[in-house]
């Protein structure tokens, strides 16, 4: 792995990484990925198929509950107590676009 | 006086029953351990200001006799389990100001119960840890050998236990954060089945691994911790019903299968030792031990740490700063710059190097080849403990393949950390339920031995767990 690889993985989650990080990243990076690079080795049916079992459930389990109701505002307070920079109870960020 | 080092949950429900203690009396024994020992141990990140609340709640409920076993119990709890009101910030300066809007199922069910939360426990951050160093709030030593690691993730709530600083404590176990500090601290620890322990109000680590356990001096506790927390909740939709729980308990055979191919290089001398001794006082004591095979079993840790980063990336994306969080509020800078310096400020290196990680298996071109293909291993390395379950009960083997070690010793490098988590991972990665108990040795901390049970049979790792207890 490389500098620019890391400076572009570091743009997707927006973290920035050092010259001087990167140096000490690169080479954990590539001891990691070298171990996990074991299970490339493995030949796994690309068939197997969980869902046919009775255990199924176990892979996938998503039990959706109905919709409550609230009204618009309900829980106002509770988001905006956390909130760094508000203004007139409206989270405030800097702006977005550049006017140039 | 009450012995609160030798005190288990039962006993001290009687004493309260019995009006020979009150609650205050209790809590104040644990508050006054706290302030001696803490400075030095650092199990605590905050002791709360309004224990007296709860307190006055459960000496009602005795004096009531509406009391539970866990009513008046001083229990810590993980700095990433929501509680209204209070601080919540997962060991991570990105979240040194929040404070929880709500409280989390876990903590609202022991609430129910009458317990008193003494506080939150240190972690590493964002659960990112095998020894608690990650923490952006200072280390915490082993309370056992403070030269030592607690281990971690849960390493503030195993400590907090081993000093007497809570009766009980609860976890969270993502790829071995509750078996690893509690076989380190010499203590009980219990990572339930996936999908039995609401997840809700929990800071998401590793959404599909993530399960919330307690941490205690013996099984009865343990049980009984777990007993209070494994409710239904429609809060969290990858919980399975008590149906369907159920359905899948199993009769238990006393058969014990022991993977001896996983296990058989680079485990510490003296813990298989203890393994050993402790395989032959079972067989003794009537159980069945085979010798099993798990192919796959052993890229349990590999698979980990391709899932593992690929959800941290995407669950800490929501860390930005704006809604809540660590915030340098520099408005001159435009939105995406904001966005990076608080991310990059708000943190720490380990974090910084997971989300790194993820963002790269997840990344065009290596998508296949890495989060596909752990998918795929997840579920076949679960039907082979599936299939392993139908001839065995019980399946054995160290919690650990290394005994505690000293801070620092692992810190340069990142893949020796990971490898502490090796016979944990597996539980994590199948969803089966796993227990740590602690068996004496020669040297002055006891070995993690490890049961692994089949999915949503817990009971027959508190019967093993009750049986290892006896050896000497």
């Amino acid at each position: 792995m490389t500098y620019e690889e890391i400076l572009n993985l570091g743009k997707l989650v927006k973290i920035n990484i050092s010259k001087e990080e990167s140096d000490e990243l690169i080479p954990n990076m590539d001891s990691i990925l070298g171990y996990i690079d074991q299970i490339q080795e493995v030949e796994i049916d690309t068939k197997f198929n969980a869902q046919n079992s009775d255990n199924s459930f176990l892979f996938e389990v998503n039990n959706l509950r109905d919709d409550s109701n609230f009204n618009a505002g309900d829980f106002r307070d509770d988001f905006m107590s956390n909130v760094p920079i508000s203004e007139n109870n409206l989270v405030k960020v800097p702006k977005v676009l550049n006017n140039d | 006086m009450v012995d609160i080092n030798n005190l288990n949950i039962k006993e001290l429900h009687k004493l309260y029953n019995e009006k020979k203690v009150t609650v205050k009396e209790i809590v104040d024994l644990y508050l006054e351990n706290i302030k001696t020992k803490n400075p030095d141990i650092n199990a605590y990140l905050e002791v709360y200001n309004d224990i007296d609340d709860y307190v006055k709640i459960a000496q009602d409920k005795i004096d009531k006799g509406e009391s539970t076993f866990l009513t008046g119990v001083p229990v810590a709890i993980k700095d990433n389990m929501l509680f209204k009101g209070h601080t919540v910030s997962a060991g991570s300066k990105m979240l040194e100001n929040y404070i929880a809007p709500y409280t989390s199922s876990t903590v609202q069910s022991l609430l129910d119960q009458g317990v008193v939360i003494i506080g939150r426990t240190n972690m590493d951050e964002f659960a990112m840890g095998s020894s608690t160093e990650t923490s952006a709030y200072g280390i915490t030593k082993n309370p056992l050998d403070t030269s030592l690691v607690p281990g971690g993730s849960s390493g503030g709530s195993a400590a907090a236990v081993a000093m007497d600083g809570a009766l009980i404590s609860f976890g969270s176990d993502t790829g071995g954060s509750i078996r690893q500090p509690a076989a380190f601290c010499g203590l009980v620890g219990l990572k339930p089945t996936y999908g039995t322990v609401s997840r809700h109000g929990l800071i998401a680590m590793s959404s599909s691994l993530d399960q919330i356990g307690p941490i205690s001096k013996n099984v009865d506790d343990a049980e009984i911790a777990f007993e209070a927390i494994n409710d239904i909740d429609t809060m969290d939709s990858t919980l399975t019903s008590i149906n369907t729980r159920n359905k899948f308990k199993k009769e238990f055979k006393k058969r014990i299968g022991i993977p001896r191919d996983f296990i058989k290089d680079g485990v510490d001398e003296n813990i298989m030792k203890v393994f050993n001794k402790t395989v032959e006082s079972l067989k003794n004591n009537g159980y069945e031990i085979k010798d099993i095979s798990l192919p796959l079993t052993p890229l349990s840790l590999a698979v980990y740490y391709v899932l593992m980063p690929a959800e941290v990336s995407s669950n800490l994306s929501r860390f930005d700063g704006i809604r809540f969080g660590f915030n340098p509020k520099d408005m001159e800078m435009n939105l995406n710059d904001m966005y990076e310096n608080i991310r990059t400020n708000g943190f720490g290196k380990e974090v910084r190097r997971r989300c790194i990680l993820g963002s790269f298996i997840l990344s065009h071109g290596y998508y296949d080849a890495y989060y596909n293909k752990a998918v795929l291993l997840k579920k076949a390395i679960t039907n082979e403990f599936i299939n392993a379950f139908n001839d065995v009960d019980i399946i054995l083997l160290p919690t650990t393949p290394s005994m505690p070690f000293k801070f620092g010793e692992k810190s340069d490098s990142p893949l020796a950390m990971y490898l502490a988590d090796l016979f944990t991972a597996p539980g994590n990665i199948s969803g089966i339920p796993g227990i740590s108990i602690p068996v004496k040795g020669e040297d002055l901390i006891p070995v993690g031995i490890q049961a692994l049970a089949a999915h949503f049979n817990e009971e027959h790792l508190f019967t093993i767990g009750r049986d290892i207890e006896k050896i000497k």
